[in-house]
């Protein structure tokens, strides 16, 4: 049976991604459907594609190296999340940009380079704390965006401002429906970097490869 | 001590990152992409409108093919929400100038058990450029709502209806370009320089 399961694994992933990329038609709809199918892309197909995909015993490439750096993982996936949830930090120039490029390709590959540093197969840190630091630091800033979500008094988007929004909700209660569920998408990074912190993966569970 | 090469890793995250970054300049500014003060939408073929205007007349979007269009679903009972954004677009229509005449504001009512035509007439007939009424049997008015985008439910016993107030820029050629809720009509200018945009492209 288990050999199936990297299969399963990426049939799931690929059904996932297929799902939403066709939430994504429609953004203005609603931004609590909007947000789902972004956080589909970035925090639950990467984990179940990469999962069922085969680890190869050859030696990285050099654009492998660099792709595959946790810092470079780090990075891009913290400016991926910052620049999609609050564009108004940047000038207008770059927050158009952002917003003409096509959003779920930057979640789901933000999403598959942060994932593949946690699970077994892709990790280059060389111990559980820095694996569990690594995770836990980068799914802060996706947190923080939540909770400013679901606690702020106003709609923070103008494209949100004056609609009804899908199930005839407010804009306000969208909002904070969209927040809660960035939050549980990130819950998972969030404990399974907890249990490396804090030791509890049972010795052999995992099985690393060398870098 | 430190380990030997200990800058690479931060180098490439920089790399990378800034790689990112222009590569996202450079898609918007290769797609020439007009910065809009309201919300893009995906340039497409607008829905169907065949309704009656509020002059009793059958009414198609087609024949409005060659001038742009506001359109904007409300009703005339509508305590504020509704005439605010109309009121709004009227110094849109000024910073026109000479592009007023290419332009048009199509109020469809989400009402029409009460909005008559003549009521419609007589409420578009308060604004400035004074918008084409529509209205309709309720199925079409529920079928083009949903259609447009526009959400909407009673409120209050019927009284009242909780609606999307956004305003819909249609281009000459019939096709979706913009949608706007009332913040985002707050710059007249802004409006009228999208509405030429879409005038020419």
């Amino acid at each position: 049976m288990r050999r199936y399961w990297p299969r399963l694994f990426v049939s799931t992933g690929t059904v996932v991604v297929i799902g939403s990329v066709a939430g994504l038609r429609d953004p203005l709809a609603s931004m609590a459907s909007y947000t789902a199918s972004l956080m589909a892309l970035n925090q639950v197909a990467p984990p179940l594609l990469l999962l069922g995909m085969r680890r190869s015993s050859r030696s990285a490439s050099a654009i492998e190296q660099w792709l595959f750096d946790p810092w470079v993982a780090f990075c891009v996936f913290g400016a991926v999340t910052i620049a999609i949830s609050l564009p108004g930090i940047f000038a207008p120039a770059v927050a158009n940009a952002v917003f003409s490029a096509p959003l779920g390709l930057l979640e789901l590959a933000s999403g598959l380079l942060l994932w593949r540093q946690i699970l077994p197969g892709g990790q280059t840190l060389d111990a559980d704390w820095k694996i569990g630091a690594f995770g836990f630091l980068a799914g802060i800033p996706m947190t923080v965006v939540a909770v400013v979500w679901m606690l702020a008094p106003a709609v923070l988007y103008t494209p949100y401002l004056d609609v009804l929004c899908r199930w005839n909700i407010s804009p306000l209660a969208d909002q904070r429906w969209a927040g809660f569920i960035m939050l549980v998408s990130g819950a998972p990074l969030q404990l399974a970097s907890l249990w490396l912190i804090l030791g509890l993966r049972a010795p052999g569970l995992i099985d690393k490869q060398p870098s | 001590m430190m380990r030997r090469g200990w800058w690479r890793s931060p180098l490439r995250a920089v790399a990378v990152c800034a790689v990112l970054g222009c590569g996202l300049l450079a898609y918007a500014h290769l797609g020439a992409r007009y910065g809009y003060i309201g919300t893009p939408l995906k340039v497409r073929l607008a829905p169907r409108l065949q309704l009656t205007d509020d002059r009793g007349k059958p009414f198609d979007l087609s024949a409005l093919r060659g001038r742009a269009a506001l359109v904007y679903f409300g009703y005339t009972h509508c305590p504020d929400i509704c005439p605010t954004t109309l009121a709004a677009l009227a110094p849109v229509f000024q910073a026109l100038g000479p592009d007023r005449g290419n332009a048009v504001i199509v109020f469809v009512t989400l009402d029409p058990e009460r909005d008559t035509p003549a009521l419609l007439h007589a409420y578009v007939s308060a604004f400035e450029p004074m918008p084409i009424g529509l209205t309709g049997p309720a199925a079409a008015i529920g079928a083009a709502a949903k259609d447009w985008g526009v959400s909407w439910r009673p409120a209050e016993g019927g009284a009242y209806i909780d609606h999307a107030s956004v305003i819909t820029l249609v281009d000459p050629q019939g096709r979706w370009r913009v949608r706007y809720g009332l913040s985002q009509v707050a710059d007249p200018a802004a409006v009228a320089r999208d509405i030429r945009h879409v005038m020419k492209s």
